[in-house]
């Protein structure tokens, strides 16, 4: 544990910041009692000493004699000063040998240099004196000194003492404390991060556990949020690596052996030429699907749009139907298509209709003969969002399998055995997605559906369909 | 009656003796090529780099470019923009790696006339090439006419040894475009492409049934068949030998 590096953390520095800043408020607010206290006393002082010295001029001679004695002999404190002075300035009784300069005969409280006579020790010092003459002409003087002020002083200092200091080194100590918490805190957090660097994605990041979470807490959850994402995500190209390796090596596999055999040269030649060309017909099935593979991540990549124009859907729905037309008759397949007035599209045109060739394509494939696809395009009832709709009476896609076609690479086990790259409807999703179409997968009863749907998609509106 | 097939080693294509310059950097690529087109009986000149390319490609000897889009140096398009502009119109094909949506796009509009995408058969690039070299000379002509079969390109007619044969408008414009390229193979990507401008590989044999449906019509029975099938490349269709 490093005091310096304790030194550095924000916590530590907050907490100097926050004792200085509480000892400079203790120290103003002590100085401003020790004023108001100090301003409180000399008035109280001096209302005493004026109306001791009324009183004591409204007596006969006898009793001011005796009460200055008393004054100045009971003064244990030494702060007293009470004396009479005949007219011409001698000293009649009390600790003062004679009228102190400077002090009007007003009766009010001045504050001149004085000596007490009994104290010589204490010398000449500020005193806070009233001067009268009093009915037989003779001069009165009481008062008192600063004593009763170093007093005070000693009072607030020792309260300052007593209470401020400690409660500074209490915000310290409390400051260091904090700041090693969180640095302790932090370290574990560096650690489970530099764990997760190094390669070990499984890691989190520490949550302090109990109690409400601080912000810290809520930063490592979001952070462990974004990990758990990462990590999902990483899994899932994994496992689509794998599975994609696994579909390239059945081929490749089979691609051998067949050159293996062709090598051993035991074939005439129309065998030879045969198996030779089933096995580049394996190695153009290995390439598809790299080629799809590449295509789907350019697609999803793409952001420009180059080739887009304003189109009628209607276009590339009647092409699909001719070129589809032929082959669905020679499977024995009724494939029906309707086309209904659907607003201009802003479309890639090529590109949408490998998309709607690609549905019409994978339903011809999966429909048994005697089946039916259809291929629809017209508003959807309700908010009349342009749908492509293609449906097929072929084995239907699982209900939990539904959500997943869509996603990158992935393939039903159903239709891994087929033949092609099992890539279709994702390049379709991908398409679908660089023009705003929702790609949706439901059940036809028997077979499946499939639409892309122009949910607020860049329809050609405004200017594009005025061009 | 099952359609005819051959393979494609009996189909030496008639432009051999052509002069073909391959600009490509990638050495084993140009190898394969070179060796394919000097099978095929072309003359094959390379070259490594754009610059190097260019400077060859300007003295107008050759019949062909075969051009790489990524090249060390000058890169193709910039190769293709400035021998458009020195207006050399020799037929350019192009070869990316680039499937780029818009790439294809782009190759052509600088002056490309074809654009083949890596990895490719090289039965395709082959046959792409002969198409390139084989360029019908008179574009505009009414009547296309192989053999007993006639097209009136003005009345939407076609006619076998003077016999009318009905035809969908698709139908047709596949038939326009096999007469337009005779005893020439032809890929099912470039039927694609040519006459349905599709620009995807269908799982399904789409293109096998369409040639069918055609040949059909076009291959009455008792008659010579015309259209043949090429062993894993494509079609094609000749005068009845």
């Amino acid at each position: 544990m490093n005091l310096s590096e304790i030194a550095r953390t924000t916590s530590f520095r907050l907490a100097l910041v926050f004792a200085c800043f509480f000892a400079g408020s203790s120290l103003l607010l002590f100085a401003f009692i020790y004023w108001r206290a100090t301003v409180f006393e000399t008035n109280r002082i001096d209302t005493l000493i004026t109306e001791d010295a009324r009183t004591l001029a409204g007596e006969d001679q006898d009793a001011i004699l005796a009460l200055i004695n008393t004054h100045v002999t009971g003064d244990f404190h030494r702060v007293g000063y009470a004396a009479l002075f005949a007219p011409d300035g001698n000293p009649i009784a009390g600790n003062l040998d004679k009228v102190p300069a400077g002090l009007p005969i007003d009766g009010k409280v001045h504050v001149v240099r004085a000596a007490r006579t009994d104290l010589p020790a204490m010398g000449a010092i500020d005193v806070r004196l009233a001067a009268l003459r009093i009915a037989n002409g003779n001069i009165l003087v009481i008062g008192r000194n600063g004593q009763y002020m170093i007093i005070l002083r000693e009072v607030v200092v020792h309260a300052l003492t007593m209470g401020a200091i400690p409660a500074m080194a209490l915000a310290l100590a409390a400051g260091i404390f904090l700041a090693w918490r969180t640095q302790q805190r932090l370290k574990a957090v560096h650690r489970a991060a530099e764990r997760i660097m190094g390669g070990q994605m499984q890691e989190r990041l520490p949550i302090a556990g109990a109690g409400p979470q601080d912000e810290l807490d809520r930063l490592s959850i979001l952070f462990n949020g974004i990990l758990d994402e990462t990590e999902r995500l990483m899994g899932e190209i994994k496992a689509t690596g794998d599975e994609i390796a696994h579909d390239l090596r059945t081929p490749l596999t089979r691609v051998r052996a067949r050159l293996e055999r062709t090598l051993k040269g035991d074939m005439d030649a129309d065998e030879t030429r045969e198996t030779v060309g089933k096995a580049i017909g394996g190695l153009d099935q290995a390439l598809a699907v790299i080629t799809a593979l590449l295509r789907i991540r350019e697609l999803e990549n793409s952001k420009r749009r180059l080739g887009f124009a304003t189109l009628d859907p209607a276009e590339v729905i009647l092409l699909i139907e001719e070129l589809y037309q032929p082959i669905a008759e020679t499977k024995d397949i009724s494939f029906t298509v309707t086309v209904a007035p659907v607003p201009p599209l802003f479309a890639d045109r090529d590109l949408l209709m490998e998309a709607v060739g690609n549905l019409v394509d994978n339903a011809l494939k999966f429909t048994p003969p005697g089946g039916r696809v259809t291929l629809a395009l017209g508003p959807r009832a309700g908010d009349g969002a342009t749908v492509i709709h293609v449906a097929d009476s072929g084995p239907g896609i699982d209900p939990h399998e539904r959500d997943l076609v869509f996603s990158r690479f992935y393939r039903s086990d159903r239709t891994r055995h087929l033949e092609g790259t099992g890539l279709g409807l994702s390049l379709v999703a991908a398409i679908a997605r660089l023009h705003g179409l929702a790609p949706r997968v439901g059940d036809n009863n028997p077979g499946c559906v499939v639409e892309l749907v122009a949910e607020g998609a860049p329809l050609a509106g405004g200017a594009a369909a005025a061009s | 009656m099952d359609i005819e097939t051959f393979d494609e080693q009996g189909w030496p294509p008639v432009t051999s003796k052509a002069h073909i310059l391959l600009i490509e950097d990638d050495a084993e690529t140009a190898d394969e090529i070179i060796r394919d087109m000097s099978d095929r009986g072309y003359m094959i000149s390379h070259a490594d780099t754009g610059r190097v390319g260019l400077e060859r490609a300007r003295d107008g000897r050759f019949d062909l470019l075969i051009l790489d889009r990524m090249l060390p140096e000058l890169d193709g398009l910039s190769v293709i923009s400035q021998l458009r502009a020195e207006e050399v119109r020799v037929p350019v094909l192009f070869l990316s790696a680039l499937n780029d949506v818009d790439e294809r796009v782009r190759g052509l509009k600088a002056g490309g006339d074809d654009y083949l995408t890596k990895p490719f058969v090289l039965s395709e690039l082959a046959a792409r090439v002969e198409a390139l070299l084989r360029r019908p000379a008179e574009p505009r002509t009414t009547r296309l006419r192989v053999g007993p079969l006639e097209l009136d390109l003005i009345s939407r007619e076609a006619h076998r040894d003077g016999r009318p044969v009905e035809l969908l408008p698709r139908e047709f414009k596949l038939l326009e475009y096999l007469m337009r390229h005779p005893a020439q193979v032809i890929t099912r990507a470039m039927l694609l492409e040519d006459v349905w401008n599709y620009r995807f590989s269908p799982q399904t044999n789409l293109v096998d049934v369409h040639i069918g449906k055609l040949r059909r019509k076009v291959d009455a029975p008792g008659d010579f068949p015309m259209i043949y099938n090429i062993r894993n490349v494509g079609f094609v269709l000749r005068e009845p030998q």
